[in-house]
């Protein structure tokens, strides 16, 4: 059953990616992909641990949301090939620019959707206190 | 919306695989790394290189399996997360070898995937 739910989310997070990818054009430089992986680090630590947070939530809808629609949002291998493919181009500066700001950037989305999540959870716990 | 459709298709395929490889990893290995992202997103990238050299990176084809399959199957949100979550559990170094070993060994796997694809 999780299998059903994380492939129906992954087809919008796969077509997601393929819009965004025909969408953000920038010469040869591969911005789609950053904006789409910085962005997906930031998604799903943000909604894993605010929707693991609410009981009411069902477990197999955050799976399908994290796993299936961010999961296929973002992806490994594009961002690898297109490295190799501006090292191939001879933009080497860009190459290693791109390898390493992809990674601090999803790190750092990670650390801000952990917060963000933190500061809404509180949100949400103080409005029930005050009920 | 042909190209829509192929995409979606295939990233459903990959995130199926994924989530399955996922638990069949973790069930034979143990220990603080995230082997299993780390196997699933290598075998992406020499898989993505093979296709990019096959097929080129235009044909329908490469949409389905490489943009697609691919693109669902490897993860880079998960990496993220999991190196986050090794660096706030004080494993600062455990963190910085794992997206170390993602990113040369995915750049040597996509290199050997480009190479292979050439002679089939």
């Amino acid at each position: 059953m999780d299998e059903l739910l994380i492939g129906l989310f992954a087809i919008a997070g796969g077509m997601t990616r393929y819009g965004v990818d025909q969408l953000v054009v920038f010469n040869h430089v591969p911005v789609a992909t950053f904006l789409i992986n910085l962005l997906g680090s930031f998604l799903l630590v943000y909604l894993t641990n605010t929707l693991a947070q609410i009981e009411w939530f069902p477990e197999q809808l955050t799976l399908g949301l994290g796993t299936g629609f961010v999961g296929a949002f973002t992806t490994f291998s594009s961002y690898i090939l297109e490295i190799m493919q501006l090292y191939q181009a001879q933009a080497y500066w860009l190459a290693i620019g791109y390898a390493l700001l992809s990674l601090v950037g999803g790190m750092l989305g990670a650390y801000l959707g952990l917060r963000a999540s933190r500061l809404d959870l509180r949100h949400l716990a103080r409005r029930a206190v005050n009920k | 919306m042909t190209p829509y459709f192929l995409v979606g298709g295939g990233a459903a395929i990959g995130a199926i695989l994924r989530y399955d490889a996922t638990k069949l990893i973790k069930r034979h290995t143990n220990g603080r790394f995230p082997v299993a992202t780390l196997v699933i997103n290598l075998l992406a990238a020499l898989i993505l290189g093979g296709l990019a050299s096959h097929l080129g990176t235009g044909a329908n084809t490469y949409l389905l399996l490489g943009t697609g399959v691919c693109g669902g199957f490897s993860t880079f949100s998960t990496m993220s997360y999991e190196a986050l979550l090794l660096q706030q559990k004080k494993y600062g170094r455990l963190a910085f070898l794992y997206l170390s070993c993602s990113l040369i060994g995915g750049l040597i796997c996509v290199l050997l995937g480009l190479t292979i694809g050439q002679y089939f």
